[in-house]
């Protein structure tokens, strides 16, 4: 049975990683080859690197941190941020990565998600994005609305259409990051993650609000996320990726062995 | 030496990196000279199988390989690798290799359950048409993720590695072998399936093993040093 996947997500900064807080307040916690390694070895199925590095000259840094992490890290990784054109993407995948995760370029160039899956195939295109709660409107029928720019700048799009766009398009993956739930700890959004696992044909990755590991259990099991992203509950030490894995396996969950 | 064929598609380099972080030495190449002079031969990637087939047939490789099959140098597929050993595939309707009799076919796409889940959405009536649904119900396409892999059959690829075990998987499309012969694991994802086989001097594998953590490195080393 194919498994639910854990994915450490890790943001990097001019090359060292930091945790965001509700996208603000980044404190450098280490380097993210190290950091890769260990999640690699801890059992980690999957990693993500998002650059959060403001300026563009300093985006090389993140393909060698890229190129870095895949000499030594044998389990896929996506690399998302700041990518806005096919060659943005091409670079990312040579230096090693596996996916790239687009998302407010996709928002702005809906083109893109399509450019990357005819060049790269569909396998390599994760939309990401980043959903908040509004009052339900006839624009904004499901009451989830997609916002840009760090979760500072609404689209005025519903966030069910957009994930169902995404994938017509030739998304491979959607990742739903609740901007609400980013950094509660309170856990996922079940209801808006449920409900766009529930309508398109490819995989759902669940990513923010994670506090601990029932958190994981909820959205595997009443949201069909096929996939979930946690950072600050296993950054700091409080669970490791083995003991979400223990849990999840008592509470029925499928989930990969760590040999 | 390792020869990795170049086919311009993707994850070649993931494989070479993992042969060498292994250090084994390693060439990504579509020289034939240098292929069929290489000890082992890796047939890697995530690809199409029609666009696979027509960039092998425009380089001669098609050729190279048949020649290196029939010179019996161990020869590896990964993913679209084990896809167009075969002698069709449904993908583009393909006219394959051929090494092996059988053929390549989709995964069924999504089931109705996940189509009822959204009328009942749209209808604003979620809620009871997830609860009544279990996970297993649904079938994405392609699966991407880790699945296991239960070794059928003994063989020296799978020597060091438990049984079953999980590895990374990205495909929509699955081989059916003519006969159960050669095939020495299996996976299940909504059937039950072909998800790798040994032949003579070919073995192919459905799962990225450059993807698949110690497990795969494991294979790596064990098709290397077999």
């Amino acid at each position: 049975m194919l498994t639910k996947r854990i994915i450490p997500c890790l943001d990097v900064r001019a090359g060292k990683v930091t945790k965001g807080i509700a996208f603000k307040g980044n404190v450098d916690v280490g380097d993210p080859v190290e950091m890769a390694r260990f999640y690699y070895e801890g059992g980690a199925d999957e990693l993500v690197f998002y650059d959060i590095t403001a300026s563009n000259e300093r985006r090389d840094i993140m393909l060698d941190v890229v190129s870095a992490v895949a000499a030594e890290i044998f389990i896929p990784f996506s690399v998302g941020g700041g990518l806005r054109t096919l060659e943005d993407m091409r670079r990312v995948l040579l230096a090693g990565a596996e996916k790239v995760s687009i998302d407010s370029g996709a928002v702005r160039t809906p083109q893109l998600i399509a450019e990357g899956a005819r060049a790269f195939g569909s396998q390599c295109v994760v939309l990401s994005m980043q959903v908040k709660r509004v009052p339900k409107s006839e624009q904004i029928p499901s009451g989830y609305e997609i916002y840009i720019d760090g979760g500072r700048k609404p689209v005025g799009w519903d966030a069910l259409a957009w994930a169902a766009r995404g994938v017509a398009l030739g998304a491979g993956e959607i990742v739903v990051n609740s901007i609400d739930a980013d950094g509660t700890k309170a856990g996922y959004e079940l209801a808006l993650t449920g409900a766009i696992a529930d309508k398109v044909p490819v995989p759902v990755i669940a990513s923010g609000g994670a506090g601990n590991p029932q958190h994981l259990r909820d959205v595997f099991v009443e949201s069909h996320a096929d996939a979930a992203i946690v950072a600050s509950i296993t950054h700091y030490g409080e669970f490791t990726i083995e003991s979400i894995k223990t849990y999840l396996e008592t509470e029925g969950v499928s989930v990969r062995d760590t040999w | 030496m390792v020869a990795i064929i170049d086919y311009d598609a993707g994850n070649l380099t993931s494989v070479a990196r993992a042969l060498t972080h292994l250090n084994y030495e390693n060439e990504i190449t579509a020289a034939p000279e240098t292929i069929l002079a290489a000890e082992r031969v890796i047939f890697p990637g995530v690809g199409a199988a029609k666009a696979t087939m027509e960039t092998l047939q425009q380089r001669g490789l098609d050729e190279v390989l048949g020649e290196v099959y029939r010179r019996g140098t161990p020869m590896l597929g990964i993913c679209i690798g084990i896809q167009i050993l075969f002698k069709h595939s449904d993908e583009e309707d393909t006219e394959c290799l051929g090494f092996l009799p059988g053929h390549v076919k989709k995964f069924p796409t999504r089931n109705a359950s996940i189509d009822n889940a959204n009328a009942a959405w749209q209808e604003g009536a979620r809620g009871t048409s997830t609860a009544s649904r279990t996970p297993s119900e649904r079938r994405k396409v392609p699966q991407i993720g880790w699945n296991e892999v239960h070794q059928v059959q003994p063989h020296p690829i799978f020597e060091g590695i438990p049984n079953p075990a999980h590895f990374y998987f990205v495909n929509s499309y699955y081989p059916v072998p003519e006969t159960p012969a050669g095939v020495i694991g299996k996976t299940t994802y909504g059937l039950e399936f072909c998800s790798a086989i040994a032949h003579e001097n070919l073995i192919a594998t459905q799962f990225h093993l450059e993807k698949s953590g110690r497990v795969g490195l494991k294979m790596l080393r064990n098709f290397v040093t077999m």
